[in-house]
């Protein structure tokens, strides 16, 4: 176990200093350099002195090494575009992306788990059919597209829920508030995931749905009910699990789009912000804490596996 | 007596799986659809020719008409012709793009599952370290610097939607490399180009189609949304992801504009899905 511990840790540190150089050598192979040194009023010596002050006058790898010394002990370098550190810039955005994608982690759960239960149970049936006639458009429709249709429908037409935003000015600490600021970009992130969790859970149910010990259960009287969930999906969500796993940092980053169309004042926003702007720094920064995130995310999924199936486990 | 053979030899011809592809009604839908939307992009601008890039600007957002089959949009310009000329590029990206990503993605599965260890692990870390990314902050910083153009476009998607083949493909072989035919391959004197060639790339194929079909679908949606920020593909040329989103800004006076785009769009991915699924059912059930 410690071994498996050890060795995906190693692993794990391995990739984010590949996706340390690839970013790197990507963003700074780009000639110009910020978008704050184009301004044409800039005279020589001012463009000088800036590149000097954000180290832009350093050979490439110069710039590497220190900003990856700067990096090991937890400094994620400064922005470019809001001249402050990237740690107090990425952790005011944080937690509003962290809300934005656990609730749309948890409308996904919510729909997708049973409903594919129930589609499995008679494939083939009109259950079955609407479900998957649904999935297929919602992974078809783009996102940014139905986010601006509900804009449009529910906050434009019926003026239900507000446009954008986190909440509104003034009333910042209503929880109501909140809730109906989170609605819409909420929906709109969760349908992509919903569709595509239903699929995992529609096919995992139907391989459980059809063996042995489900047709026991059932021949030994254990309602219908019983049957579908203790029995069944039991076993059917073991490999939901990775894909619920894997689902939530992608969230998190590819909630870029939703939290854009809605103006969400989230972590998404702002790479994408911060990318529009050339802010290299940022843009690493995010990058860079997003990978380690599906990192931990891909490595809690291993243990939460071994925990709950005994024969993954690597000792055994 | 010569009947029975020749008809078993010419069922034979076509492998068990494809048959069941196309007696699907989920394939044949597709098939058509995508059939219809190709012709339309290919032929069409070249049968309807009306300028997708004239002004009109008497006939600003005009309803469909004699003159304008599907009517103007917000600068005039006429609607039917840019969704034409909008579907060869859309298409077009999208293929590209696939073709791409399956070309990175099977050579690195291959190089990773039949090359030496090192080569192995190198790749694979790589390959992880592409997953982990999120690919659109890295796709816009390269865009917002090469500038987008339906290359850079192409090479933005296509470089970044490689992983997930690679890894099934590397999966795949190494199930594949143990098994008896190929170790009697190579027992016969064949070289080891010839083995993956005539071996194992046939093992891959239904693999490889079922990603492709998946590649294009998302890298029309990629597109589209990179269009959403002005980084797809530029105005005046029109795509479908650009033309959805300059239709957001007249979306309540003229939604029209944006639902044919719309349509179209998710009429294409749900069509190379549906067909990918077929495949899957056919093929590879696990993959």
């Amino acid at each position: 176990m410690w071994g498996f511990l050890l060795r995906r840790l190693g692993h794990a540190a391995l990739v984010l200093l590949v996706v340390s150089t690839v970013t790197f050598a990507i963003v700074h192979a780009a000639p110009g350099g910020p978008s704050l040194l184009a301004d044409p009023k800039l005279s020589v010596a001012e463009r000088e002195a800036i590149e000097s002050r954000l180290g832009l006058d350093q050979p490439i790898p110069v710039q590497y090494a220190r900003w990856l010394s700067r990096l090991v002990r937890g400094d994620l370098g400064n922005s470019f575009l809001f001249e402050s550190s990237n740690v107090s810039t990425i952790r005011s955005r944080l937690p509003n992306t962290l809300l934005l994608a656990g609730t749309a982690l948890m409308l996904t759960m919510l729909v997708a788990i049973p409903l594919g239960a129930w589609s499995a149970e008679r494939p083939g049936g009109w259950i079955d059919r609407v479900c998957n006639a649904f999935a297929f458009v919602a992974m078809s429709v783009p996102t940014f597209w139905l986010g601006i249709v509900l804009v449009l429908v529910f906050a434009v037409h019926w003026q239900l829920l507000p446009a954008g935003g986190a909440s509104t000015v003034g009333v910042a600490g209503s929880v109501s508030d909140r809730l109906r600021h989170l609605t819409l970009p909420a929906l709109v992130l969760a349908t992509v995931g919903t569709a595509e969790l239903f699929r995992y859970t529609r096919a995992s149910a139907r391989g459980v749905f059809g063996l042995a010990f489900v047709r026991t259960a059932r021949a030994k009287g254990v309602s219908e009910r019983g049957v579908r969930w203790r029995h069944g999906m039991r076993n059917a969500l073991l490999p939901i699990v990775t894909v619920v796993g894997l689902q939530l940092p992608r969230l998190v980053g590819g909630a870029a789009i939703t939290e854009t169309v809605f103006s969400w004042p989230g972590m998404g926003r702002l790479g994408i912000e911060a990318a529009l702007a050339r802010d290299y720094p940022l843009v690493m920064a995010i990058t860079l804490l997003v990978s380690a995130g599906v990192l931990v995310c891909s490595l809690l999924v291993d243990l939460a596996y071994f925990a709950l199936d005994p024969r993954a486990h690597p000792d055994r | 007596m010569t009947a029975i053979p020749l008809e078993v030899s010419a069922g034979r011809r076509v492998p068990r799986g494809w048959r069941s592809v196309m007696h699907d009604l989920r394939s044949r839908v597709a098939v058509v659809v995508l059939i219809l939307l190709a012709l339309a992009a290919v032929a069409g601008p070249w049968l309807y020719r009306v300028d997708p890039n004239v002004l009109d600007f008497a006939q600003i957002g005009a309803a469909p008409g004699a003159r304008y089959p599907l009517g103007t949009d917000e600068l005039g310009r006429d609607v039917f012709s840019r969704l034409l000329v909008g579907g060869r590029v859309s298409l077009a990206v999208g293929l590209a793009a696939m073709i791409l990503s399956v070309t990175i993605g099977t050579s690195v599965g291959v190089l990773a599952g039949l090359g030496r260890r090192w080569a192995d692990s190198l790749l694979m870390r790589l390959t992880d370290a592409t997953l982990s990314i999120p690919t659109i902050f890295v796709v816009i910083s390269v865009l917002t610097f090469l500038g987008p153009s339906i290359p850079t476009l192409v090479i933005a998607i296509g470089a970044t939607s490689w992983m997930g083949l690679a890894r099934l493909v590397r999966g795949e072989l190494f199930t594949l490399r143990a098994q008896g035919f190929v170790e009697a391959a190579r027992a016969l004197g064949a070289r080891p180009g010839t083995v993956l060639v005539r071996h194992l790339l046939p093992h891959l194929l239904p693999l490889i189609l079922v990603n492709a079909t998946a590649g294009v679908a998302s890298a029309i949606l990629t597109e589209s949304a990179l269009s959403f920020l002005g980084l797809g593909v530029q105005p005046p040329a029109a795509s479908w992801g650009n033309m959805l989103s300059g239709a957001q800004t007249t979306l309540f006076s003229h939604p029209s504009l944006a639902v044919y785009p719309g349509i179209l769009i998710v009429l294409t991915v749900v069509a190379t899905n549906l067909f990918g699924d077929s495949l899957r059912d056919a093929f590879a059930p696990a993959a």
